[in-house]
């Protein structure tokens, strides 16, 4: 090649190679750096196969040849050592053809970016690449390692090593017919149509997950078991097998477990070695160990079904608690935290004290969670502890302190829902306090809003907030309500003041919202207003009442 | 991109082969006019010219048992198996090794083709269909090519070395274990990888190591010929390539709970009591305690220990370990427990020390099957071994003395044997030859009349198989 222009194209490559093992390994699949990496690679690979068709590299401990040029050189006896990496496995040389496809490319360079140092596997490179079946990568392997060398010609001469005497040939013949050895005729069966059905169906059912049948084969060895070594041992089978069901996902195999042993340990005539075995794998499933790995599983991204998940923590006991808090500051995705929300909510009853411990945590997030999960349970014991967390730092969780608070109904509550009020650093704390006095449903409740509504200073507030009040006043359906809205809705003002209007516009909301045709004849009047949101909401208000009202015929 | 990847794919080229199988079978039935052979031959022309649109000509080769589409060799699914099968035979029948199809050919290329391939005489086919085809310009057709002994020299040689370097490999490995000392499963998978890879491209000749038993390792060459024997199978049932590799695993350590059995049982070479045999019965549950202390808890250990828990549990769910919840068996089990029965049954044993021929062991196989063993799967085992299967011994018409050196899937009846004495008994040195090799006026030069006992005689076949 002229210019050498193959030799540096050859060099780019490997260094897309070098390139592509650290981001395929620190980015995830959909990450942009992640793809554009593989294309990279892809179009160096397309220039070199631009001057010649094919790649071939020599590989040795410590180098990479490409043809005669050393286009690599590492060496150092680490997996970073691209050819060291390469060579210990046995390859020796590897040869790109022009045709491969973008696909092939990517699937070489997910095995060689593999963390063969830090990752459980039973794979080595060349397994994986075989694995993989390319059709446009070649390879040459030195498996010289695996076993004696020697081993063959000494099992060979051994085989061999009784002769066959001449005469016995003569001697078969002269036994002619020779008898004895009556003609065993097997007939070679045509596989029909029919018998590749019944194939594919075996395939089709060979392909589903083996671990149930796996779990039977436990239980078969646990009722054959006899002493108590022997006990013990199945068990802890059964708590690799659990472990191994709870990385895959695989509750719904747990919960049958879990079924089996239960009922197993109800009988009573099994011994107390029994008992005592199941119970250890139980509390196994229940352990710190398991929920972190149920908890990786549901942040991966695969989808849950909750179903199953909730069938599993009926087996749990408090102790499952504590880790299933700790999960929620660890967890990366919001569908993750959502499935142990709703776990924690199931398991909170156990032991309440130890979910309201979760709220001294230094994750605002983990604090909202947790106020959520009391709210959920609706234990009143909750307010005591969120009355603390009224004054927290941050905004999100305060937020969530007063909606549970407003939800959960006691009448604690409302001096502190009162001076949220009156806090004008968050609007949307302020909205959170109008609901939840809404949520209180109380009397009092009612009257401070009333209060607020009819202060001369309602006129200043914001639209919105305004709306608000209204929204939440709609809660109330009760005739007193009704006319002190329709007095808002019909209240006069010499001179067009904006300020009135949007409050009788709300009141045309909420009257709308509460469905009272008393207040039709006002709202009508309403519709020809000058101001515009009077206006609207008021027809808006008039189409609500009157379509309830043809509802309900 | 993608069109070009897709065109070019394996499966397309599968794709290709399966078409011409049903376009030539269709015309076995039905005359090439007939709207069942138009359709057939409409759509491998159809592919056809999305291939050649991306990779030029369609170059069909036969090669020992496997087709190669342009230099590649094409692994089949079970569902063209049929197929596949049918064109195989039909090649050699027809003494037809490649057919070259160039970019340009059309319909009525195809219809001539097909028309030669169909109508061919039984004396010197591939002359009357070279000639047939000589007014074709986009379609060529090349002799069969005999196997050149020096390539199989070669082969047989590289199969060789792997089948010792299993055998080594599971010595070492059962060593250990017995030792208590950590095995590396890294190497285990690179073996069977190897062996696997043997199967794909020289099924037969692995197949063959298979047949050379030995008294003294005999429990390292049964590990390794069970792991052989069921990944032959396999690849007939159409698994993948990783399936190939968990199937060679898994039955590599079927027997493995042997080893927790003490060897005076093992080895005893008397009739065994009955508390004797209670013990030999929990070799399987011994296994799946092993399995499981060797390696955590994954795919591969949970089928190795299903297998080796199920290889002695009968198809009609007899056998053993007895169980108190019946289940199906596993098909890698049911896979596993023919393998391991016909190379016991073919194998000298402490307890069995005369080994059954090969056709006999299928026969008592053949009998077992519904009860003992999967009727389906024997089916294919028995298509995968031949009638006469590698070791067999047999007297031909010309009275010389044959051993099968490799079966045929094109003429089950015709193996490949290795002439070891002439019509008069002279021993010679042994010389192979095509059972299915036919003489100028058609007929076939040798055929098989009789299969003789190589226990019975005491033929050490090692001899000549290695």
């Amino acid at each position: 090649m002229e210019n050498g222009e193959d030799i540096k194209a050859a060099k780019i490559v490997i260094q897309m190679f070098l390139k592509a093992r650290k981001n395929l390994r620190m980015y995830p699949a959909n990450n942009p750096v992640y793809a554009n990496t593989l294309e990279d690679t892809f179009d160096k690979f397309k220039d070199f196969f631009y001057l010649t068709d094919k790649l071939v590299l020599t590989l040795r401990l410590y180098d990479i040849y490409y043809g005669e040029e050393l286009i690599y050189h590492n060496n150092e006896q680490k997996n970073d050592n691209l050819a060291f990496f390469f060579f210990k496995d046995g390859l020796r040389e590897l040869t790109f053809q022009q045709k491969m496809p973008f696909e092939e490319m990517e699937a070489f360079l997910k095995v060689i970016s593999l963390d063969f140092d830090n990752e459980v596997l039973d794979d080595d490179t060349v397994t994986l690449f075989w694995e993989n079946d390319f059709q446009y990568i070649r390879y040459v392997v030195e498996d010289e390692f695996l076993a004696d060398e020697d081993y063959e010609e000494q099992a060979v001469s051994q085989v061999k090593k009784e002769k066959n005497d001449p005469e016995k040939f003569k001697a078969i013949l002269d036994d002619s017919p020779p008898t004895g050895d009556k003609i065993e005729k097997v007939d070679i069966v045509t596989i029909e149509d029919s018998d590749l059905e019944m194939l594919f169906h075996e395939l089709e059912e060979d392909a589903n997950d083996k671990v149930d049948k796996f779990m039977d084969i436990l239980f078969e060895i646990f009722y054959k078991a006899k002493s108590k070594e022997e006990f013990s041992e199945v068990a802890d089978f059964f708590k690799s097998a659990i472990e191994y069901s709870a990385r895959k996902g695989n509750i719904d195999s747990i919960n049958k477990v879990l079924a089996r042993l239960k009922k197993i340990a109800s009988n009573d005539k099994v011994t107390d070695i029994v008992k005592e075995n199941i119970q250890k794998i139980i509390l196994f499933v229940g352990s710190e160990h398991i929920i972190y790995l149920l908890g990786e599983y549901i942040d991966s991204g695969e989808k849950t079904d909750p179903a199953p998940l909730k069938d599993l923590i009926t087996y749990f006991d408090k102790n499952a608690i504590p880790p299933f808090m700790n999960l929620l500051s660890t967890l990366d995705t919001i569908h993750a935290r959502k499935v142990v929300i709703d776990v924690l909510v199931l398991l909170c009853p156990k032991d309440f004290m130890t979910i309201t411990k979760g709220l001294n945590s230094p994750e605002w997030y983990v604090v909202r969670n947790v106020i959520y999960i009391l709210r959920e349970v609706g234990d009143k014991r909750a307010v005591d502890y969120l009355l603390k967390k009224v004054n927290h730092s941050d905004v999100r969780v305060k937020i969530e302190v007063i909606r549970s608070l407003g939800e959960l109904g006691d009448p604690r509550a409302l001096p502190v829902l009162i001076e949220c009020l009156s806090d004008d650093s968050d609007i949307q704390l302020k909205f959170a306090s109008i609901r939840a006095l809404g949520s209180l449903a109380s009397e009092d409740a009612r009257i401070v809003l009333l209060k607020n509504i009819s202060a001369k200073t309602f006129h200043n507030k914001k639209f919105n907030e305004k709306k608000e009040y209204f929204h939440v006043l709609s809660r109330w359906k009760d005739q007193e309500m009704i006319d002190f809205l329709i007095r808002v809705l019909a209240k006069k003002t010499l001179f067009s003041n904006s300020k009135v209007h949007e409050k009788r516009a709300c009141a045309a909301y909420c009257l709308g919202l509460i469905g009272s045709r008393d207040a039709l004849p006002f709202l009508y009047k309403c519709q020809g207003a000058g101001h515009k949101v009077l206006k609207e909401f008021s027809d808006s208000a008039i189409k609500r009442i009157e379509h309830e009202s043809q509802k309900r015929g | 991109m993608k069109a070009k990847n897709e065109a070019d794919s394996p499966k397309t080229k599968s794709n290709l082969i399966n078409q011409l199988g049903v376009v030539l079978r269709s015309a076995e039935v039905h005359h090439v006019k007939n709207i069942a052979v138009g359709n057939a031959i409409n759509n491998f022309v159809s592919l056809l010219s999305e291939f050649v649109k991306y990779e030029g000509d369609f170059i069909l080769e036969l090669r020992g048992d496997f087709f190669f589409v342009n230099e590649f060799r094409i692994r089949y699914a079970s569902e063209v198996m049929i197929n596949f099968d049918y064109l195989v035979r039909l090649f050699r029948t027809l003494e037809i090794g490649t057919v070259i199809i160039k970019s340009g050919a059309g319909t009525n290329d195809i219809i001539s083709l097909t028309e030669a391939f169909v109508k061919s005489p039984a004396v010197n086919p591939f002359e009357t269909i070279q000639q047939k085809m000589s007014h074709v310009n986009s379609i060529t057709v090349h002799k069969l090519k005999k196997i050149v002994e020096e390539d199989l020299l070669d082969a047989r040689k590289m199969v060789k070395k792997s089948y010792f370097k299993a055998v080594s490999f599971t010595q070492g490995v059962m060593n250990k274990i017995q030792q208590g000392e950590k095995i590396a499963l890294k190497k285990a998978k690179r073996m069977i990888v190897s062996l696997v890879d043997h199967i794909i491209n020289q099924e037969q000749l692995l197949v063959s190591m298979t047949s050379i038993k030995s008294y003294d390792e005999y429990t390292y060459h049964h590990c390794v010929n069970v792991s052989i024997l069921a990944v032959a199978l396999g690849q007939r049932l159409g698994l993948n390539i990783k399936q190939l590799t968990e199937l060679g695993m898994v039955s590599l350590f079927h027997d493995i709970g042997k080893l927790e059995i003490p060897s005076r049982i093992l080895n005893k070479t008397s009739k065994l009591s009955d508390e004797e045999w209670q013990v030999i019965k929990k070799h399987p549950i011994e296994g799946v305690r092993l399995l499981l202390k060797m390696k955590h808890v994954d795919f591969i250990s949970i089928r190795s220990a299903i297998v080796a828990f199920e290889h002695h549990m009968f198809f009609n769910n007899t056998g053993y370990p007895r169980i108190k919840k019946s289940f199906p068996l596993d098909l890698y089990s049911r896979i596993v427990s023919l393998a391991d029965q016909y190379d016991a049954m073919t194998s000298a044993r402490v307890y069995s020390r005369i080994p059954m021929s090969p056709d006999k062991a299928l026969n008592l196989m053949i009998k077992q099957a519904g009860s003992q063993l999967d009727p389906l799967l024997l089916q294919f085992f028995i298509n995968m071994v031949g009638v006469y299967p590698i070791g067999t011994l047999v007297i031909l018409d010309s009275m010389e003395l044959g051993l099968v050196y490799e079966s045929n899937p094109g003429f089950v009846t015709r193996p490949r044997i290795l002439i070891l004495s002439d019509s008069n008994g002279n021993r010679v040195d042994a010389f192979a030859c095509d059972l299915a090799e036919k003489k100028n006026d058609g007929d076939f030069r040798r055929t098989i009349v009789r299969t003789l006992d190589v226990s019975k005689w005491n033929i050490n076949i090692a001899e000549y198989l290695l």
